[in-house]
């Protein structure tokens, strides 16, 4: 995440959820950000730089709030900015984005941002979407005392005029200032807020009523200060909803009736999205709808993905092997061809993969279509202590945890915040799928069920499937557990279906498997390195053991050279330290069907679960002879040498799915929920049950299978 | 004696019975002298799809039985 660049002139986007403020930010700065049209989904602030001639500005995306009186915490970021000329956002300037086609809902945050005296220009986006229609834009300009572009985002229709106006507002911000208010406090609010400036000492009387309802969850106010505001404003009566109400009202009689005399807007989206909810929220065909889009989407992850995964599989085999005949048999090459890039294939190799869930939700997500499945499913995640925005989260999960626990701001009750940030890792996300990949293709036949449905694609649907059932069960138990007073409430808008922007689809798919390449690379590439070291070295003494009692055995046996080296190999990993740190944890694992190797890889992915098929990879290449990166093959040729038989059973390979369906192996997850929770007690129980979960879920699967 | 949608199908705002619902609608844009009218619900206690004027909305019951139209 960039930070505001202090030297810069800040010009902040604000707007309502759903006014194209977010396609309008990449539009600006031309930077890659995740577009949805899901309300709420910038839930945190971006940062861009706009260059227009020789003008350079920041532009900062606020996330998108109804009003400065907000229900969840991810529109109290907006007001909490503006609130203090002190913060280190507070913008300059900002550019207001409005959906002409829903001009009247969306005037209220406006007429508030008007009223803070902060420099505004108005941009009425979906213009393209009225253009015939009566509407006189300089009536509204005139009236309102603001200055105006009218855009498309979709077409980029105004979009040069902005940049201009952008830089204007920049220049002289004196002229974006409205002479209108649209709001005169009463004496009370008055005396309220000169209690407040008294301690804030900031000028504009609005700000100080800002932080008279929403003091207690300002950090800029210290706690002596909110304990005194408290105490004084129930001395005087003072009962904050009221006058909010009050306010609101106030301002809609202003602006409604300058709209009537400006305009009359209809929108044929609406009309459209009408006919399309007819199917799509129906109780029964819309949620068998949902589920099927589920089916496919999973299958395409499978059927889509096997051609390039074959050839960045074929890439990265035929370049270790080059490592390997072209360079002498040094560490270095080791380190390269068994550490580096036996690890760094590993991660690459399901790009393809998550481009295809990414691109599928992305494009979910900008439809419009999860804000119905919102609708579908409320009453059912109520059951489970939750909220229909939960399933939301649950279904971003599928893609990364850390998005999903960052949007669950947008659930006001804290109640089922919690649970949902609990339960979402349990989703199956996409550094899953590289484990499920190599385990079911290990162990699962490719036969057609029905005709259509691959077995595989099957199985793996059914890991996530356990996934969605150890969420919903283990909220079920958090329902029960954790006690709240506080009220739960749905009231979310439906917005109008929109044709998803390729463009920005393929932005989102860049930037995510770019975010995956990155954040999972660099760690994978670090454990690679700290593994292939654990794993060729190890006590001299015992490694020197190792190789006599291989030695020995090669002699007694007569075995073929790579026979040989495939025999030392493995005894040297066996006297390594990873073997030692493997045969340590090996009792505890002992009775889910892991042997030490297995026990390596369940080490490492407790970073990141992902990193174990580079583990895999690493053991295997480094404990074999051969120059084949394939590293399935390798796992299927794993001979136990206590009983004899494949490593990789049909039991154990199921238990270690159940294993990695449950764990909570994300160091960064973990992180994001300590951040989000403001404090350790909820990554430090999340950690605890589904550890518990996934070892004694792993050991049923074993005992009941072998 | 107050109506609801959910008793009438459609019908003008007139008020609302709860302060904290208020707040949240008018700042999505339902206000006093809003059209409103039920499209469908979901069943068992479920959802309720809500046009009020020219947007839609979700709702739960509690929701929409604070919102008394004439």
């Amino acid at each position: 995440m960039k930070t505001p660049d202090t030297k810069l002139a800040k010009i902040a986007l604000c707007g309502n959820p759903n006014s194209g403020k977010s396609s309008l930010f990449n539009l600006l700065t031309g930077q890659k950000q995740k577009v949805a049209n899901y309300p709420g989904v910038t839930v945190d602030l971006k940062y861009g730089k706009l260059k227009y001639s020789d003008q350079e500005v920041q532009i900062i995306d606020l996330p998108g709030t109804y009003s400065f009186y907000p229900s969840s915490n991810d529109e109290l970021v907006v007001s909490r900015v503006l609130a203090n000329p002190e913060d280190e956002n507070y913008p300059n300037g900002i550019v207001y984005t409005i959906d002409i086609t829903k001009m009247d809902k969306q005037l209220l945050l406006l007429t508030q941002i008007m009223t803070l005296k902060i420099p505004c220009l108005l941009v009425l986006n979906m213009f393209d979407l009225v253009q015939n229609q009566n509407i006189d834009i300089n009536v509204i300009a005139q009236k309102m005392d603001l200055q105006i572009v009218k855009l498309s985002t979709k077409t980029g229709y105004g979009l040069k005029e902005l940049k201009a106006k952008v830089g204007e507002l920049y220049v002289q911000p004196q002229n974006f200032v409205s002479a209108n208010s649209f709001f005169s406090p009463s004496d009370q609010l008055k005396e309220m807020a000169n209690l407040v400036k008294i301690k804030t000492g900031f000028q504009n009387e609005y700000q100080n009523i800002l932080v008279a309802h929403h003091y207690a969850h300002y950090p800029f106010i210290n706690e002596m200060d909110k304990n005194e505001f408290t105490a004084q404003f129930e001395k005087n009566g003072f009962v904050s909803l009221d006058y909010q109400i009050k306010e609101t009202l106030g301002r809609y009689d202003e602006f409604e009736s300058i709209l009537k005399s400006a305009t009359q807007v209809q929108s044929n989206s609406e009309a459209q999205s009408i006919k399309l909810d007819k199917i799509l929220t129906h109780p029964i065909i819309g949620v068998g709808l949902f589920f099927l889009l589920m089916l496919i989407l999973f299958q395409a992850i499978f059927a889509w993905a096997t051609i390039p995964m074959e050839f960045i599989d074929g890439v990265f085999g035929s370049l270790g092997g080059w490592v390997s005949k072209n360079f002498s048999d040094t560490w270095w090459t080791s380190l390269l061809s068994d550490g580096l890039i036996a690890g760094l294939g590993g991660v690459l190799i399901f790009i393809p993969q998550i481009a295809i869930l990414f691109f599928f939700l992305s494009i979910l997500e900008q439809s419009g279509y999860m804000a119905r499945v919102v609708y579908l499913f409320d009453r059912f995640m109520q059951r489970f202590g939750m909220n229909g925005k939960s399933l939301v989260a649950m279904v971003s999960s599928t893609a990364c945890a850390i998005p999903a626990v960052m949007s669950t701001r947008t659930i006001p009750n804290s109640k089922e915040r919690i649970i949902t940030i609990m339960v979402s890792p349990l989703m199956s996300c996409s550094a899953r799928i590289p484990v499920y990949v190599i385990l079911i293709a290990l162990v699962v036949p490719t036969t057609k069920v029905l005709g259509i449905f691959n077995m595989q694609g099957l199985v793996f649907f059914g890991l996530y499937g356990l996934g969605i059932l150890g969420a919903l069960l283990s909220a079920l138990a958090f329902k029960y557990i954790l006690k709240s007073n506080e009220r739960s409430f749905l009231m979310l808008e439906l917005p109008d279906y929109k044709l998803p922007s390729i463009t920005n689809t393929l932005h989102v798919v860049k930037d995510k498997v770019f975010t995956f390449v990155w954040e999972a690379g660099r760690i994978i590439m670090v454990i690679s390195v700290v593994l292939w070291f654990l794993s060729s070295y190890g006590p001299s003494s015992q490694m020197a053991a190792a190789e006599q009692a291989g030695q020995e055995i090669i002699s007694q046996q007569n075995l073929s050279s790579t026979d040989a080296e495939n025999l030392l190999a493995s005894k040297k990993l066996e006297a390594s330290y990873a073997g030692h740190l493997g045969k340590l944890i090996e009792p505890v694992i002992e009775p889910l069907g892991f042997d030490w190797k297995i026990g390596i890889a369940l080490i490492t992915s407790f970073a990141a679960r992902e990193v174990f098929v580079g583990t895999m990879a690493t053991i295997y290449s480094v404990g074999s002879a051969d120059n084949d990166f394939a590293i399935q093959k390798k796992m299927a040729a794993e001979i136990n040498p206590a009983t004899g038989q494949k490593t990789f059973t049909f039991a154990v390979a199921m238990s270690l799915l159940v294993f990695y369906v449950f764990a909570m192996q994300c160091m960064s997850t973990l992180a994001v929920v300590k951040k989000e929770t403001k404090s350790w007690k909820w990554p430090i129980i999340q950690f605890t049950f589904m550890t518990l979960m996934a070892y004694f879920g792993s050991m049923l699967t074993y005992q009941l299978l072998s | 004696m107050q109506f609801s949608i959910l008793d009438k199908n459609t019908g003008t705002l007139s008020h609302f019975k709860d302060a904290f619902i208020a707040q949240r609608m008018m700042s999505m844009g339902i206000t006093p002298g809003s059209k409103l009218s039920l499209i469908r619900s979901m069943p068992h206690l479920g959802a309720y799809y809500i046009k009020a004027d020219n947007k839609h909305f979700a709702m739960r019951e509690e929701e929409v039985r604070a919102l008394i139209v004439v």
